[in-house]
């Protein structure tokens, strides 16, 4: 299906993961059920060898939770995460141990995903030194090798977190998940928190790092924009599920969802020419406690019709490479 | 990036802009000065204190009884003749090591547990909170009584009353802490790192959460301390003719009228090591916050 | 000095137009035991009838503490240290207090950026409105409560009646934030400001509000101050804009002009870090550097330090907006525009 033959390099069936709101006792006594957030709901997507997926959606999506089901962060309640054929999902302690060194996570938050009291230093050691990555006596000159890799030198080895701004946070941030020497990055909204022009020197530098090191990406993100320049194949993801997936330029030139095409119309371009009055939905989103029957996508659509009240759609190729999951864009017909 | 001197206030002393970093930090952090002073003071009393007694403190001399305070004798003398300020300074090492225990003992081991607890969760954290539940359901004195009434007086069965009764506070305080700390990105990066269970605990979780717990401590000897001397007040703790400053206030009981210097130095000395570790706690709290500019 | 006259230049071209605010030099600083912060540094903009002026900039720049100010919301350690806010010929920063609560709320109202945290959780939405409409001129029990109904439909809240018996908990995001505007609304008042009002709130929620905002701004006949770090949101939104950085104005201009004939390298700088529809797949050009920590501002432009046109005199001085082109300022000394190695067609194509 893709230009890169061959079986994906990460592979997810069906994953599912829902977490139950913790019940008071009175309503336990009067026997009341405990609520159920169902974050992801059955997605299944794959990632080639050396892409960079992005998947995009507003809060709630389950984005982030997808991305850390995968990291197995949170254990999942179903469904089957393979990477390089090793089973992640079923992987024991001992297993998985190994398993990180491949997949490592970009977090969101520049000021709290390093730990304050370490040093630079410190922390890339500590890695290399725990994965015994490389001998003791090239240990030193690793981490100044990390530091330049992600564009920053050897003055902040004795600093403290607290001593850098957010954009160099995160370059320490990915310099300590390069230390692992991974082959798959899990990025959950790295540039989110920082200001724009310090986030075109990250997304610069993940885009040259992922060339240069041959890196698979999954690259999450509510910023269109962001994930529209970087990814080269993106899935729309809303309540729990994929509503699209395909090659970016086919996605967004092409919206075969009418999810998708909210987002992009929703989008604030750079062009005060393109400007709007009306806005492109209408009412909120519905929390992911109390998801719509059949398509859940549609109390909001403007197109919304019978079938898509009462049948949940399922993803289906509209042209090569691009699937949609809506009833309305599979008349067998072209893709408005 | 360079800071030119322009933008500071030149509010700051110019003697303080001389100085370097370490010491500025004395000078700033006035708590952690005053309080290190006083409980070095304390410290140093106590160990020298058979040198800086000008008396045995438990020989008796029937003709000196209740003396008032004078320069022979600094804060005068008890019913049994003995120097009350040789007293006082031999009864130093005695409190400050039951104060010091009972905190140091505790503070381990409900760490440990509440570490433990906290960062598992699940049924460790349930059945002990459940026992939580039971110990501070005692008042603490009247636990500690009961404990050291079983055990017999001394002053090592008072610390390990103390101990028994205050490690549950240390342990929920920890897990209390490990509770929020154990969700924060850098601590669920370690995971994703591939760290064990027992590094990131002790690396990454433990360091940034121990503040508050030391700060509690250096507290909480002040209040052992105050402890310690009800109990030898009550006559539970050190036993007579042992110095210790709760027993001598005790022991002046009776002559509060007559003789009030008996009851009340000591109770300056108490009043005194406390407000040194209060100082210290202080002190620390500040100097503890990472990431601090100095 | 010839930046005096430049900025007495600014001065006069923007009074011409009507002025419902015009600002003059206003300079905040937080005074702290060890340092002294210029969060706002100098800056005279002005804001016209009806119109959305757009305040963009990066973190530090300023922006929200000069919105802030305009309603004298700057508290200790922070003050005005000097210049002047008019509104309507009148100076807000010397006015008496007294005097001052009667514009303020009233004919000066501001929105901010956390729905979750800006409504009280333990009164009732009705209660919060009507906290606001709390004196004589707004009538009596019946008709204070009609006008909450009416400011609700306003701001596009189905079934008012009985959402106003509600709690904020029961709202989601975007529903607390239009409840938000409807409490700015409630006096009906002449200019509205907006701290970031949109950058908590999801994309699409993001639209419905900044078009809302518009549409109420149009009917009422309000002036619009949108502080905001998005260029994309000036785009769809602004009339003209000023962008600020390190406390001060580097460009000031209508929206349009900005997009296609921007002056400054600051802002060539920060259109070139945006991904936007045309340069995907393409590296993007960030401004190396970081914008500076406000306590130690680079003397002369602030900007010079990230600035590839740098020269010596960049380093002296002190920039003041000039113009550089019909309702144009720019605080850059040089123009720059035929260097930049923009590709003009590639970022907002038509």
């Amino acid at each position: 299906m893709e230009p890169n033959n061959g079986r994906p390099v990460l592979e997810i069936k069906d994953l599912c993961k829902t977490f139950k709101l913790p019940l008071g006792l009175l309503p336990w006594m009067l026997g009341r059920k405990a609520e159920v957030v169902t974050a992801v709901d059955h997605v299944s997507l794959g990632v080639q060898k050396g892409e960079i997926l992005g998947v995009v959606g507003e809060s709630g999506c389950g984005k982030t939770t997808l991305l850390r089901c995968i990291a197995r962060i949170y254990e999942s309640d179903s469904g089957k995460v393979l990477f390089e054929e090793n089973d992640l999902t079923e992987a024991n302690p001992q297993q998985m141990r190994g398993l990180r060194r491949k997949i490592q996570v970009i977090f969101q938050d520049p000021y709290s995903s390093l730990n304050p009291r370490l040093k630079v230093k410190q922390v890339l050691d500590e890695v290399l030194r725990v994965h015994d990555i490389v001998p003791p006596e090239k240990r030193e000159e690793r981490v100044l090798e990390l530091l330049r890799l992600v564009g920053m030198d050897c003055e902040a080895l004795n600093r403290l977190p607290s001593q850098f701004s957010g954009g160099q946070r995160q370059r320490i941030g990915i310099a300590r998940a390069l230390a692992m020497e991974p082959s798959l990055l899990l990025a959950d909204e790295p540039v989110s928190a920082l200001d724009v022009s310090i986030q075109a020197q990250v997304i610069n530098l993940l885009v040259e790092l992922q060339e240069n090191l041959g890196l698979t990406m999954i690259f999450v993100s509510h910023d269109l924009r962001v994930v529209r320049h970087i990814s080269a194949r993106v899935a729309v993801m809303y309540l729990g599920k994929i509503m699209e997936i395909g090659p970016t330029e086919a996605v967004f030139a092409n919206p075969g969802h009418c999810y998708t095409k909210v987002l992009l119309a929703a989008a604030p371009e750079l062009d005060p020419t393109l400007r709007t009055e009306v806005s492109a939905v209408q009412g909120d989103p519905p929390s992911p406690i109390h998801i719509p029957p059949g398509c859940r996508f549609h109390p909001r659509c403007s197109e919304a019709t019978e079938v898509c009240r009462s049948e949940i759609p399922s993803l289906e190729e509209v042209e090569l490479g691009h699937f949609v999951a809506c009833h309305l864009s599979v008349a067998g017909d072209q893709v408005v | 990036m360079n800071a030119p001197e322009t933008t500071w206030l030149s509010g700051m002393p110019r003697k303080l802009r001389s100085l370097t970093s370490k010491e500025r930090l004395w000078r700033r952090n006035r708590s952690l000065f005053w309080g290190s002073l006083v409980v070095a003071a304390f410290v140093l009393i106590a160990i020298l204190a058979k040198q800086l007694s000008p008396y045995n403190p438990i020989e008796q001399n029937w003709e000196n009884t209740l003396q008032p305070p004078s320069w022979q004798h600094l804060c005068g003398t008890d019913n049994y003749g003995r120097d009350v300020f040789s007293r006082i300074i031999s009864a130093t090492p005695l409190d400050l090591t039951v104060a010091v225990t009972s905190v140091i003992l505790p503070l381990i081991v409900g760490v440990i547990i509440g570490t433990v607890a906290g960062y598992y969760g699940g049924i460790v954290d349930t059945l002990f909170m459940r026992l939580v539940d039971i110990v501070i359901a005692f008042p603490f004195l009247v636990l500690i009584i009961t404990i050291v009434a079983v055990l017999g007086p001394g002053m090592q069965n008072v610390v390990l009353a103390v101990a028994a009764a205050s490690w549950i506070i240390y342990a929920r305080l920890v897990r209390g802490e490990i509770l929020v700390a154990k969700n924060l990105e850098y601590v669920v990066a370690a995971k994703t790192l591939g760290f064990s269970d027992l590094r990131i605990m002790a690396r990454h979780i433990l360091p940034n959460v121990i503040t508050s717990t030391i700060i509690f401590g250096a507290l909480d000897v002040v209040l052992d301390l105050l402890v310690a001397s009800s109990l030898g007040f009550l006559g539970l703790g050190a036993q007579p003719p042992t110095p210790e400053w709760g027993a001598i206030i005790s022991e002046g009981r009776g002559f509060m009228a007559s003789a009030w210097w008996i009851s009340t130095f000591p109770g300056i000395a108490i009043i005194l090591v406390g407000i040194g570790f209060a100082l210290l706690a202080d002190g620390l709290a500040d100097l503890l916050r990472p990431g601090q500019e100095v | 000095m010839a930046s005096a006259n430049s900025r007495n230049n600014t001065r006069t071209v923007e009074r011409k137009a009507q002025n419902l605010v015009q600002i003059e030099d206003l300079r905040v600083q937080f005074v702290m035991p060890r340092l002294a912060v210029k969060a706002v540094d100098g800056i005279d903009f002005s804001i016209r009838e009806r119109e959305t002026f757009g305040l963009v900039g990066e973190s530090g720049s300023g922006k929200s503490v000069t919105c802030r100010s305009i309603l004298r919301l700057v508290h200790a350690p922070g003050r005005i240290v000097s210049g002047r806010i008019l509104y309507n010929g009148r100076d807000l920063v010397s006015m008496k207090e007294k005097e001052f609560n009667k514009i303020r709320g009233h004919q000066i109202s501001m929105i901010f950026q956390d729905p979750m945290t800006a409504l009280n959780p333990v009164l009732r939405i009705r209660d919060q409105i009507l906290e606001t409409l709390d004196n004589k001129s707004a009538g009596d029990g019946k008709e204070k409560i009609e006008r909450a109904v009416e400011l609700m439909k306003l701001v596009g809240i189905p079934a008012p009646e009985r959402r106003l018996r509600e709690y904020p908990h029961q709202f989601s995001g975007g529903m607390r934030q239009r409840v938000m505007i409807a409490i700015a609304l409630s006096r009906s008042p002449h200019l509205l400001l907006a701290d970031e009002p949109t950058t908590a709130v999801d994309v699409t929620i993001q639209d419905q509000i900044l078009k809302l905002l518009l549409r109420i701004q149009h009917e009422q006949g309000m002036s619009l101050l949108l502080v905001t770090h998005d260029l994309g949101v000036v785009a769809q939104t602004c009339d003209r804009v000023a962008v600020m950085y390190a406390g001060r104005i580097m460009e000031l201009t209508d929206t349009a002009t900005l997009f296609k004939d921007a002056h400054h390298p600051y802002t060539m700088g920060l259109m070139d870090s945006v991904p936007s529809r045309k340069v995907a797949g393409k590296r993007l050009k960030p401004i190396p550097g970081a914008p500076p920590s406000l306590a130690h501002v680079p003397p002369g432009c602030p900007f010079h330090p990230r600035c590839e046109y740098a020269t010596e005199e960049c380093r002296e001085g002190r920039p003041e907006l000039r113009q550089v082109g019909p309702g144009h300022a720019s605080a850059c000394t040089k123009d720059v525009r035929q260097h930049s190695s923009r590709d003009l067609e590639g970022v907002y194509g038509t």
